[in-house]
């Protein structure tokens, strides 16, 4: 179970999940989750809403006790550490929130928003944290004579810009960025893209990048994990996972993903049939199994272990194969249009001709 | 699947053909132009994307149609709009009410608000046939109502029919509007965002359903939506809003492949690509914001944020011209290659 | 400044909460102006019994069966009335908001604890609740201050509670978690603000039920005999009920005003400090 990659290289990594588990009464959100983050990495998370992404990040951030396992920050563990314990390290992790709406006061201005967290950590001087907040604003692309408007005088794109400027104030290692550019119109989003690529090349920050969205997670990450159920069921690199996805989970988000271009209207698809099982009750063996067109016997008993593959990927499917070579296999390999099981018939006519 | 949609013939006459809408709302600041002088038509079998951002004027250019707009706050200010020949923004109340889920039926983004919670999902779906087919017994009602969820692919539809709204997955409860909107087998079907709601797998579940519903049937439909990856899979034809003008139109694949106003290209190259290659180049911004509607600058109204934009631009609103197999609202289109 | 002139221009846009306001504000200025032109104890006899209001212009109000001044009475029962009614809400916000707070912020056992509490109160009665308190401590000012604090902080509690545990949970406010912020801060500083405006609605209409509930106290003789109320007014005048109507009326009279112009106020205030209705 404990299939954390090891990096090579000397010092334990920036953060490190170890069986993360988080039930919120019935609810089992998160249901053992293990990963690392190296410096300077992205990496992406992705899931469709009720997977447990979210809560997986809020957990990592100590914004509600775990359940079980553990998060480690420069190795040292700070999931069980008290409120007052953690709030130093915040300097090294910071959060972007989903919604630049709700993720500021209203009664603040923008700069005392952007100023909060120096003074919360009293660092410099009145003066000093004035000038930071002006090359904070600076850095995201806000004007200077927003730092004395308050936040409902912006455009959603312009709030997520303050919401990041106060994230990279106490300058961290490690953002975590929980849907940062979903509640944004398209033309936006890419600002906000483009802006979080630029500052992680200027000031070498990690991200662990949420989204419910494959293609922007591609564009952001290095590394993506795909979570569903409460549970990781593929970590990749980005490239393959867009190529070559092993579970048929991957396989069909990715297949439902509608790309911008007609042409590929024609592509083979696998189209994975039904709707996420309730996590108040999850099937027993593979968590996918309720849904997956591949599913056999041991499928629906046995709960596959997120295994490491020779080739760097891990996967928890029983049904991925590893060849002499040590080339993996998907079983959506093969066959150029994978027929999903039908629900029902469908219907063959209108049912309802009358006139 | 879509290679299931039925080959069109583009000399039908069309199911709905809307000319000149125009639809205000009332605000603090005074009156607002919404949707400005809006062209469309849409035929039998044919789906119509309107795709734009928040406040392009798309989702009130659905309830115009659907004469829906909400009371003392937006009203229709001028052109007509007809479905099958009869002016929908004409018609009476009265027949206008026999209309709606008779001839044109509209589904939204959130099903569960449009369903009435306490009530189960066989009599919600009774009461469309109770409205506009009273001559129906209650055995036959129910029959009806049961194959409609089997035409919309609800497995065990029995059963869903004694269900509650809050007992369906949101997915489920789609395919339940879906099904009403169909039960009076309407000519055009209004999406407005129909799957925004929904998660990726749920979304491709639905959008298939209704390519193959779109094939079954025959049905026009007016899909509004801000994904410009469901439009390519699902549209025919692509019409761009901005402001509240349509700023573009053209076929999916020419769209696509030659977008012609530098709105269209500006939104397509925004979006991040995967297949276009791994690479991470920066992706395109369209810098600044939409503006308020009741600030437009003169002249075209995307001109402020254009890369391209020429002093001209400044000066006169552009008119919607022809150029190759789109329609274009930009003084610097050009046939081939775009600037 | 700014935000109170914001404050007066949504609140005045509703005729009955200005209405409200002023007859507070006249009851606030006779209960001010008591002292000044009726120095005197107004327990003193100071003309004829029973004189009829309008009988004789110096005493517009009339005089009761012991020839004290009614007008002097009402003023100065205004004063008793809005400092019991405000000091006992005072109270009662400091216990509900404490309780509410810990409450709601910390939730589990900490939570059930207070709240069961908090229902025991809710359970009985409030005005039987204040008899027996009264009945127990003695009918003196303090006690009856106590009393009705205590009878009345439970809905404060349970509305502090639920508010602190929705803004608990809110973006902004997790964002202060986020960059560390000290708790006493992220409760201080982000979460009560944002819960003053139910408060301030919830304390008119308190303030309004503690006058009342004192009224129904002083009646029943569990008043403080060396303070002059309103209640004790109707209740001596209950005795003269039939030949001198106007003791009962007059205090009555009082009383429902100050009741009705606070509910007003309250309701004025609910509106104008809703930001769902600001922009319309």
């Amino acid at each position: 179970m404990n299939a954390q990659p090891i990096f090579p290289e000397a010092g334990p990594p920036l953060l490190e999940v170890r069986d993360l588990v988080k039930h919120h009464g019935r609810v089992r959100a998160v249901d053992g989750v293990s990963f690392a983050i190296k410096a300077g990495e992205t990496v992406g998370l992705v899931g469709e809403s009720g997977c447990g992404k979210s809560t997986l990040g809020r957990a990592i951030m100590g914004l509600a006790p775990l359940t079980g396992g553990e998060v480690r920050l420069d190795g040292q563990v700070i999931s069980d550490l008290p409120y007052a314990q953690v709030r130093p390290l915040r300097k090294r992790m910071q959060m972007v929130f989903q919604d630049p709406y709700a993720s500021l006061n209203p009664r603040r201005t923008v700069g005392t928003i952007i100023e909060e967290p120096l003074k919360v950590h009293g660092l410099g001087s009145a003066k000093a944290r004035r000038a930071q907040v002006l090359e904070l604003m600076a850095r995201v692309g806000l004007p200077a004579d927003a730092a004395s408007r308050f936040p409902h005088e912006f455009s959603g794109g312009q709030r997520q810009r303050v919401g990041i400027a106060r994230a990279l104030a106490l300058n961290p290692a490690l953002i975590v960025a929980d849907e940062p550019v979903s509640a944004l119109d398209v033309s936006v989003q890419a600002q906000v893209i483009n802006l979080m690529v630029r500052l992680q090349k200027e000031m070498g920050l990690s991200y662990l990048f949420i989204s419910h969205d494959l293609a922007v997670v591609h564009y952001i990450a290095d590394r993506i994990l795909v979570m569903y159920l409460g549970k990781i069921v593929e970590m990749s690199d980005r490239d393959r996972v867009w190529k070559q996805p092993l579970h048929p989970y991957t396989a069909g988000l990715l297949a439902a993903h509608p790309s911008p271009d007609p042409e590929s209207a024609h592509a083979p698809r696998l189209r994975i049939e039904g709707d996420m099982p309730s996590p108040t009750a999850p099937p027993p063996g593979c968590r996918f199994h309720t849904r997956c067109p591949f599913k056999v016997e041991l499928c629906t008993t046995e709960e596959p272990a997120l295994r490491p593959l020779p080739d760097g990927r891990t996967v928890a499917c029983h049904l991925v194969t590893v060849a002499a070579d040590g080339t993996a296999h998907s079983p959506t390999e093969g066959g150029e249009v994978i027929p999903a099981s039908r629900a029902s018939e469908p219907a063959s006519a209108f049912p309802l001709s009358h006139s | 699947m879509a290679a299931s949609a039925p080959s069109l013939v583009p000399d039908a006459t069309p199911v709905l053909a809307v000319e000149g809408l125009t639809t205000c709302l009332n605000t603090r600041a005074g009156k607002v132009t919404v949707v400005d002088g809006l062209d469309l038509t849409v035929r039998a079998g044919e789906t119509l994307a309107i795709v734009g951002e928040s406040g392009s004027g798309k989702s009130m250019t659905a309830l115009s149609l659907m004469r829906l707009l909400p009371d003392g706050v937006a009203f229709n200010a001028g052109g007509a709009a007809r479905l099958n020949g009869r002016d929908l923004l004409s018609l009476s109340e009265r027949d206008m009410r026999r209309l709606r889920g008779a001839d044109i039926s509209m589904i939204f983004q959130e099903p569960m608000t449009s369903l009435n919670p306490v009530m189960r999902i066989g009599r919600q779906l009774m009461e469309v046939f109770e409205e506009h087919r009273p001559e129906l017994s209650a055995q036959q009602r129910r029959e009806k109502a049961t194959d409609l969820l089997k035409l919309v692919r609800i497995p065990d539809p029995a059963r869903v029919l004694d269900d509650l709204p809050h007992h369906l997955s949101g997915g489920m409860r789609q395919r339940v509007m879906i099904a009403m909107a169909l039960a009076c087998e309407p000519k055009l079907l209004i999406a407005d965002e129909p799957t925004t709601a929904l998660d990726a797998t749920v979304q491709a579940q639905i959008l298939d359903l209704l390519r193959t519903l779109q094939a079954e049937l025959g049905l026009a439909i007016v899909l509004i939506t801000h994904n410009l990856g469901v439009v390519a899979q699902n549209a025919h034809r692509v019409l761009v809003m901005y402001a509240g003008r349509k700023v573009e139109e053209a076929p999916v694949a020419e769209l696509f492949r030659t977008p012609r106003h530098p709105y269209t290209r500006g939104l397509l190259r925004a979006l991040p690509n995967p297949d276009a290659g791994g690479g991470r180049e920066p992706l395109m911004e369209i810098p600044g914001i939409v503006p308020a509607l009741s600030a437009l600058p003169k002249g075209c109204a995307f001109q402020p944020r254009c890369p391209v934009a020429i002093d001209a631009c400044a000066q006169t609103r552009p008119a919607l011209r022809d150029v190759g197999p789109a329609k274009v609202a930009c003084i610097l289109a050009t046939e081939g290659v775009p600037a | 400044m700014k935000a109170l002139l914001d404050l007066w221009r949504l609140f005045r846009r509703k005729r009955t909460a200005v209405l409200g306001l002023a007859i507070f504000i006249a009851i606030v200025a006779a209960a001010l102006l008591a002292p000044v032109l009726y120095p005197d104890d107004p327990a003193d006899m100071v003309a004829a019994p029973l004189l009829w209001p309008g009988e004789d212009m110096a005493y517009p109000l009339g005089t009761d069966p012991l020839g004290r001044d009614v007008a002097a009475g009402i003023m100065h029962g205004a004063r008793s009335a809005l400092m019991i009614g405000g000091i006992s809400t005072l109270v009662a916000l400091a216990i509900g908001i404490t309780v509410g707070a810990l409450s709601g912020y910390y939730g589990g056992w900490v939570n059930d604890v207070l709240m069961r509490i908090t229902e025991m109160f809710q359970t009985m009665p409030q005005f039987i609740l204040a008899v027996v308190l009264v009945a127990i401590f003695g009918p003196a000012l303090t006690s009856i201050i106590t009393a009705l604090a205590l009878v009345s902080w439970p809905p404060v509690a349970r509305l502090v509670r639920a508010e602190v545990m929705s803004l608990r949970e809110r973006e902004f406010v997790q964002s202060c978690y986020v960059i560390g912020m000290s708790e006493r801060s992220i409760i201080f500083g982000q979460i009560l603000p944002n819960c003053l405006t139910p408060i301030i609605v919830t304390a008119s209409i308190m303030v309004a039920t503690a006058i009342l509930t004192e009224a129904g106290l002083s009646f029943l003789g569990l008043g403080d005999p060396n303070v002059l109320t309103w209640g004790a007014m109707i209740g001596a005048g209950r005795e003269s009920l039939r030949s001198a109507w106007f003791l009962v009326a007059e205090p009555g009279l009082a009383i429902i005003l100050v009741v009705l112009s606070l509910n007003l106020v309250g309701e004025g205030l609910n509106d104008a400090l809703n930001p769902k209705l600001k922009l319309r």
